[in-house]
């Protein structure tokens, strides 16, 4: 493993666990921001304000949580997945292969875990299907063709060339 | 086109959030927007649909002193606000049904009002209703919407704003008659 340059390197890991924290503080800042434009709109409504204000109340209120949903499903919760898809490759077992290496168009959505790429490796045994993270991708075809890679429960964890 | 096609794949969760946004702030306004008995007036209207809003505004422009609040709704309203019902200042309330509510009424006391043209409908020997509307021209008729006959309007029997220190609600029953 000494030479092996992992997917998901210290400083990726400390970028997820803040992107992360931060979407899940931006949720409860737009919830708590769309709560207080609410209860302003309420301080303010009069009876002749009334409709236009429980309106713009309904309407903030929608959007924010819109927004929300959003950020959760597809930023935090995806985030999230993802760490833990890290720590799963930086903590497990690990094999190599090597082999030349191809990243596919074949992408697929595990669901509520990570998003993944299939990459075809081929060597004398034959050829293999591997998987990778998506935001991965770019790093391993960056990384050339010819590889040895480390592979935790099928997973690419990290390379050498 | 990522986003679209995100946005897509859980549409019916937006729609369903759009749907609990509106529920919720109906009832959430209501509630914040409300003020204690003391400090408001209540008109329930026996029609078949008002401009609540627009004639609460109107009426909120003379309100009396220590008046906060001014709520007109129609008798439907009362599905959501059974006691509010009960307990209002005012109703208007069609000749027809005058006898059913009897008991939701208090006798007027005409040394608060002047009832000089106004014709007054006597319960029990009382009056206790003021025509507002006799079929053809009335009083709030621009928001309104009368059914066929007359229709009076009654001091609430539980009103807080019709007794001897706080007699508020003749004061807004004065501008009601006016209205056009």
């Amino acid at each position: 493993m000494e030479n092996m340059t992992p997917l998901y390197g210290p400083e990726d890991i400390r970028a997820l666990e803040r992107k992360e924290k931060n979407s899940r503080l931006l949720c409860w800042l737009l919830g708590l921001g769309a709560l207080a434009a609410c209860v302003l709109f309420c301080f303010f409504a009069d009876s002749g304000s009334a409709g236009k204000m429980e309106l713009a109340c309904i309407v903030t209120w929608t959007l924010a949580g819109w927004l929300v949903l959003y950020l959760r499903r597809f930023v935090t919760a995806e985030t999230k997945y993802e760490l833990q898809h890290a720590q799963m490759l930086n903590t497990g077992e690990a094999e190599t292969l090597r082999g030349r290496v191809t990243v596919t168009n074949e992408r697929l959505r595990i669901i509520r875990s990570i998003r993944i790429t299939i990459v075809q490796l081929e060597n004398e045994q034959g050829a293999h299907r591997l998987k990778v993270c998506r935001s991965r991708e770019k790093k391993l075809k960056a990384a050339g063709e010819e590889l040895t890679l480390w592979l935790v429960n099928g997973y690419i964890a990290g390379y050498s060339v | 086109m990522r986003v679209l096609k995100n946005i897509v794949s859980q549409l019916h969760v937006y729609i369903v959030w759009l749907i609990l946004s509106a529920v919720l702030w109906g009832f959430v306004f209501n509630i914040l927007t409300d003020a204690p008995a003391a400090k408001k007036l209540v008109l329930f209207a026996e029609v078949e649909s008002s401009r609540d809003r627009e004639l609460s505004a109107e009426l909120e422009e003379h309100r009396p002193e220590g008046i906060r609040l001014i709520q007109v709704h129609s008798f439907d309203y009362a599905m959501f606000d059974e006691q509010g019902l009960l307990n209002a200042d005012f109703y208007i309330v069609s000749a027809a049904s005058a006898e059913e509510y009897r008991a939701s009424f208090r006798p007027l006391d005409t040394e608060k009002f002047s009832a000089d043209g106004l014709t007054l409908l006597e319960l029990d020997g009382q009056p206790c209703g003021i025509l507002v509307w006799d079929g053809e021209k009335g009083s709030a008729a621009a928001y309104l919407d009368y059914g066929e006959g007359e229709y009076y309007l009654f001091l609430g029997a539980n009103s807080l704003h019709a007794g001897e220190k706080d007699d508020a609600a003749y004061e807004l029953l004065r501008e009601i008659l006016q209205l056009p």
